[in-house]
């Protein structure tokens, strides 16, 4: 018996090292799913009221871009109104508004922090559940396609952007329709892949891509970056290709959370294919 | 320095680069790839004579603080503590038969430069390493991860070099 006590009280400091590394092995296990309830907490604890007064005083620093920013986009916005155009015949045009519903309306929020040099990076946004944001709304920006909300608290959600290993976009390119698939490899976060574009349809760099609207979260025809470098893989015979994002994720401040009015109607029609696979 | 003043020193520098690296550091992403991790020195710095479950505990709340203000999931915490356990096995080959003042610490003007730089990039890039293989975790993305690791490394280094400097500088 005193032996062991000697034991112990010669390596107190192992035993002592690999209680606190299980304890640490514990609190990652209780993170690793975004879902897992801890980082979701972060939203409400004292982390978020610190990155609140920060971004209440690095905000002003940015104000400049962002405000050339807003203006482009007003500019690009109204040109889209209808004061903007002109009937090129009076007796040919007929406007039938009550033939148009909306499908989406936006809600704007403001990034209060944010990873980029991790392998999976989050946003958190400063409007929750009070603003109506719900778990899998699609997110976009100015410039482009950001990603989705993955979790939401009162007053804060978070975001899972495309800087994330578990993300996956259906995205078009614009010129020829062809969809793929934009995932993310880890590096720079101006840079994406795509994957499982056909390559019997050529393809360009400097292609425009845009998301497909095959996800019900995110809209048709949103800018998601330009074709950089293209390889074929020989193999399966679809390309492999590097594109740059047009959003610009290190300078990003406001971003619109997209409600869609028919989401319920489609999950609907969805839950029908799940009940399909299980019956098999 | 009595026992209270280095204690509370202590406890100043925890908070100073808890916070330098939580809301200056983690901001700084130079290429997408450059993270320097200053709060390492926080465990590097401590005093030689600090006993071993100091360091140990010391370093998980560290780890842990970062951990939970900035998405680290645990990984943090895991690192910085494996660094407090080996730190008294390196500082051993620096110290050997030197008399050590009580309160004496692993600093630039302590070591000399060759030493210093050596002891503080040891410790950086086995942080680092184990730090990105636990975020990373796959072979075929090995390239932006040895990247990483390099740019990171110097980074923290550098800064670090930078701030003993400017700090902890012995005034003759």
């Amino acid at each position: 018996m005193r032996g062991l006590f000697r034991f112990i009280s010669k390596f107190y400091y192992v035993f002592l090292f690999l209680i606190l590394e299980i304890a640490a092995v514990f609190f990652i296990i209780n993170n690793s799913y975004y879902q897992g309830s801890k980082i979701g907490n972060y939203c409400n604890s004292v982390a978020s009221k610190i990155f609140q007064k920060q971004d209440n005083i690095t905000y002003y620093f940015g104000l400049s871009v962002e405000n050339k920013r807003l203006a482009k986009e007003n500019a690009a916005l109204r040109s889209q109104l209808l004061t903007s155009f002109v009937p090129v015949n009076n007796d040919s045009i007929v406007v039938n508004d009550t033939d148009y519903v909306q499908q989406y309306s936006y809600v704007e929020a403001k990034i209060i922090e944010r990873t980029l040099g991790k392998r999976n990076n989050y946003f958190v946004i400063n409007k929750g559940e009070k603003n109506g944001i719900e778990q899998d709304m699609g997110v976009i920006c100015a410039d482009g396609l950001v990603g989705f909300v993955v979790k939401t608290t009162d007053n804060f959600s978070l975001v899972m952007p495309v800087l994330h290993q578990d993300s996956r976009h259906s995205v078009r390119n614009k010129r020829t329709n062809v969809t793929g698939t934009l995932i993310w490899e880890g590096g720079s976060y101006t840079e994406g892949r795509i994957i499982d574009f056909p390559s019997s349809i050529p393809l360009k760099r400097g292609d425009t891509i845009i998301t497909s609207g095959f996800s019900s979260n995110i809209p048709e025809g949103i800018a998601v970056g330009y074709v950089d470098k293209v390889y074929l893989d020989k193999g399966t015979g679809f390309y492999e290709v590097n594109i740059r994002f047009s959003a610009d994720y290190n300078n990003l401040k406001y971003v619109y959370v997209i409600k869609n009015f028919f989401q319920s109607e489609e999950r609907k029609l969805m839950s029908n294919i799940e009940k399909d696979k299980e019956r098999n | 320095m009595s026992r209270l003043n280095i204690t509370l020193l202590g406890a100043l520098h925890f908070v100073l680069l808890l916070f330098a690296q939580v809301l200056l550091f983690d901001n700084v992403r130079l290429f997408g790839y450059v993270n320097p991790m200053i709060y390492i020195w926080f465990v590097l710095m401590l005093p030689y004579k600090t006993p071993h479950w100091a360091v140990l505990i010391l370093a998980f709340l560290m780890g842990l603080c970062v951990d939970v203000l900035s998405f680290g999931q645990g990984f943090h915490a895991v690192t910085l503590t494996f660094i407090g356990f080996i730190r008294p096995f390196v500082l051993n080959f620096y110290t050997g038969n030197r008399d050590i003042a009580p309160y004496q610490r692993p600093t630039l003007s302590d070591m000399g430069f060759m030493q210093f730089a050596f002891y503080i990039s040891l410790l950086v890039i086995i942080h680092h390493l184990l730090f990105f293989s636990l975020d990373v975790f796959r072979f075929d993305e090995i390239f932006p991860f040895l990247l990483r690791l390099f740019l990171s490394t110097v980074s923290t280094v550098v800064i670090i070099l930078l701030c003993d400097f400017l700090f902890l500088r012995k005034r003759e």
